[in-house]
């Protein structure tokens, strides 16, 4: 069974990036423009995995976190990608209930590494 | 190895279009601003953009993700011209050139040029990018006069006049070029605010063809102009003859060559071909007139359509430039007819009222062999022998000499300079960055930068025969229009272009008055200024090499 995940970044390019880079591994994608949008995916759709941005209009990163472990009967691991690599943020994020990280820049191997990682 | 080129390029597109929202804006927000430059931070690193990524990064010191305060154009375009720049840069370099698309009249060899008579900036602004993204290159004039001299120096295909100028009538130059522009078989297209009867009879009886009133509907223009185009040019396929001069035109050159190369391949009839280049031909431009130096042209056309046998050919080739092909002649015979000619054009005494004066030519020969494979490279080996002449004293023929000093004269020639003066080292820099990897055709390009005009002017420029200046209009101490006075008080020939913010209306006319070939109001992209100098240079003495 190909494993679904959900990638939602505001940016298009970045978010091109991602699900190219993942849909040329057999997984397939889902994508949400923005934190709303990815939110009302995660209420419909059985995940294996979610990107999300930490900057996004509407729901920022974090508080779809804080939704999908709050609120959510499934609760897929979280790869949260950030510029920001400050304390407080990463603190912030855990307590949200994110595990992952990938800060930007990164090249798609990382990101292939990291996703085979927690889905193996 | 993963490509990154589709994402750059719509990342590069996503960045332009951006800015191009924003313009349309009376302000920006700074948290908005602050927004842009973190996804670019982002984003640009990686897809392999890390150069805009690191100035996004330090633009972004500057803004405040939590500031309410809004930026007008003139403060956000200064703070993310850098980034602008940058992303106009990588855009040119990762986009190979097929892909980018061309556009109806940028298929055929030349562009189409324009001359527009117009000193409404805004106006003009318009024409030029509506205009040009259509394909066509367009010359700028503020004033009549410089409208005249653009008209006889650089023949465009098509003339647009705004009636009514400021202060002065259009009327006369509108006679001048109208009845010239006829004989030469180039649209005059008239355009006015003022629709009465009475002047459309007045303009109609100019013989311009079309007479438009404000305001105008670009895409009716466009459309028009085009028609206007296609027309003539449909028409000047079946003449193959120049008219001034009666000689035969470029048109026919090409047919003729190709013709040469069949037989020299078939029966190794060899030729020779010389370019002829009237010498200090400006001046009498300058000093008696156009039409004294439309007499002047005739007079050479006769003299050597005279002493020429009947199997050569005579082609008036630009200006004031001939070629001469003569089949089946070796080279010291050939030179020896165009000393022939060259001594009875001397004798010819010019008149003008009260004046007397008479004129000489320079000559560049060169003979058909194997090893030449394009036609093309014939014509530039006469050329850089004519280069050769004029470089030792003009009124001389000089044959084609493949081992002797043609490097140095290939390099002169081939050669592009460009000086940036600019005091802004952010833009020097990184247009001179940019300029270094500038193609065109196969010339090396060098850029120089200055930080003001008086280190500009202090510099020597002897020598630069391709010389395009970029300069900053606002520069400390001497000011970008002296320093643009300065330079046209001694040379016609270097091409500036000035770099100017949008609200400086005023001095970009008083600019282009004093004889800056164009400008470019900042933020500018890079690709545009790099189209521009392209243009520029190709209308340029000696760009059609």
């Amino acid at each position: 069974m190909n494993k679904r995940i959900l990638v939602a970044d505001d940016e298009d390019v970045l978010r091109m990036l991602i699900t190219d880079t993942l849909e040329d591994e057999g997984y397939l994608i889902t994508e949400a423009e923005d934190g709303r949008a990815a939110w009302e995916i995660l209420q419909i759709e059985t995940l294996d995995l979610v990107i999300l941005d930490y900057m996004m209009p509407g729901l920022t990163g974090i508080e779809v976190a804080e939704k999908i472990t709050g609120d959510c009967n499934n609760r897929p691991p979280i790869i949260m990608l950030t510029a920001k690599t400050q304390e407080s943020d990463m603190e912030m994020s855990k307590n949200a209930g994110i595990q992952y990280f990938m800060g930007k820049p990164f090249s798609p191997i990382e990101l292939i590494q990291l996703v085979e990682e927690i889905l193996t | 190895m993963q490509s990154f080129e589709k994402y750059q390029k719509l990342f590069l597109t996503n960045v332009s279009k951006k800015i191009e929202t924003w313009q349309e804006l009376p302000f920006v927000e700074e948290k908005e601003i602050y927004k842009f430059l973190h996804s670019v931070k982002g984003t640009a690193a990686s897809i392999q953009l890390p150069e805009l990524s690191t100035e996004a990064e330090k633009v972004m010191d500057h803004v405040n993700p939590a500031s309410t305060t809004s930026w007008q154009e003139g403060s956000w375009s200064e703070l993310l011209q850098p980034i602008f720049l940058q992303a106009a840069f990588k855009k040119e370099l990762e986009l190979p050139v097929e892909e980018q698309e061309l556009l109806e009249f940028q298929k055929e060899e030349k562009q189409p040029t324009i001359l527009i008579l117009e000193n409404n900036l805004d106006f003009l602004h318009h024409f030029r990018n509506k205009m040009e993204s259509h394909g066509y290159s367009i010359l700028i004039a503020a004033t009549e006069e410089r409208a005249l001299n653009l008209f006889y120096d650089e023949t465009p295909d098509l003339v647009v006049i705004d009636f009514y100028l400021e202060n002065k009538n259009g009327l006369e130059i509108l006679e001048e070029i109208s009845t010239q522009a006829t004989s030469i078989l180039t649209p005059v297209i008239i355009i006015s605010e003022d629709g009465s009867p009475e002047l459309a009879k007045k303009v109609y009886e100019t013989s311009a063809l079309d007479f438009i009133l404000k305001p105008i509907d670009f895409e009716v223009f466009t459309t028009l102009i085009r028609n206007r185009l296609l027309h003539v040019r449909s028409l000047k396929k079946q003449i193959t003859t120049d008219k001034l001069t009666k000689a035969y035109n470029r048109a026919y050159l090409q047919d003729l060559l190709d013709r040469k190369k069949r037989n020299f391949q078939r029966s190794e009839e060899t030729f020779c071909l010389a370019i002829l280049d009237l010498d200090d031909f400006k001046n009498v431009n300058d000093s008696y007139g156009h039409t004294v130096g439309d007499k002047v042209l005739v007079q050479l056309s006769e003299v050597l359509h005279a002493s020429t046998r009947p199997e050569d050919s005579v082609i008036r080739y630009g200006g004031e430039e001939f070629i001469v092909v003569m089949p089946v002649i070796s080279r010291i015979q050939a030179k020896r007819r165009l000393e022939n000619m060259l001594e009875e054009f001397k004798s010819i005494v010019h008149t003008n009222k009260n004046y007397e004066f008479s004129l000489s030519f320079t000559a560049g020969l060169t003979e058909m062999n194997e090893s030449v494979s394009k036609m093309e490279d014939l014509i530039v080996q006469a050329d850089l022998a004519l280069y050769r002449g004029k470089r030792s004293g003009k009124g001389t023929v000089t044959i084609y000499e493949p081992t002797q000093d043609i490097p140095n004269v290939l390099n002169a020639e081939k050669q592009v300079h460009i000086s940036v003066v600019d005091d802004d080292s952010i833009i020097r820099e990184i247009l001179s960055d940019r300029l270094q990897t500038m193609n065109f055709f196969d010339h090396s390009v060098e850029v120089r930068a200055y930080k003001d005009g008086e280190s500009f002017l202090k510099d020597d420029h002897e020598g630069k025969y391709k010389h395009v200046v970029l300069l900053d209009g606002v520069l400390p101490g001497m000011d970008g229009l002296e320093v643009l006075s300065q330079i046209r008080s001694y040379d016609q020939d270097t091409v500036v272009i000035m770099l100017t913010g949008r609200q400086k209306g005023k001095d970009i006319i008083k600019a282009l008055n004093i004889g800056a070939d164009d400008y470019m109001t900042k933020p500018f992209s890079t690709d545009e200024l790099v189209a521009r100098i392209r243009r520029l240079i190709q209308r340029h003495k000696g760009g059609k090499k």
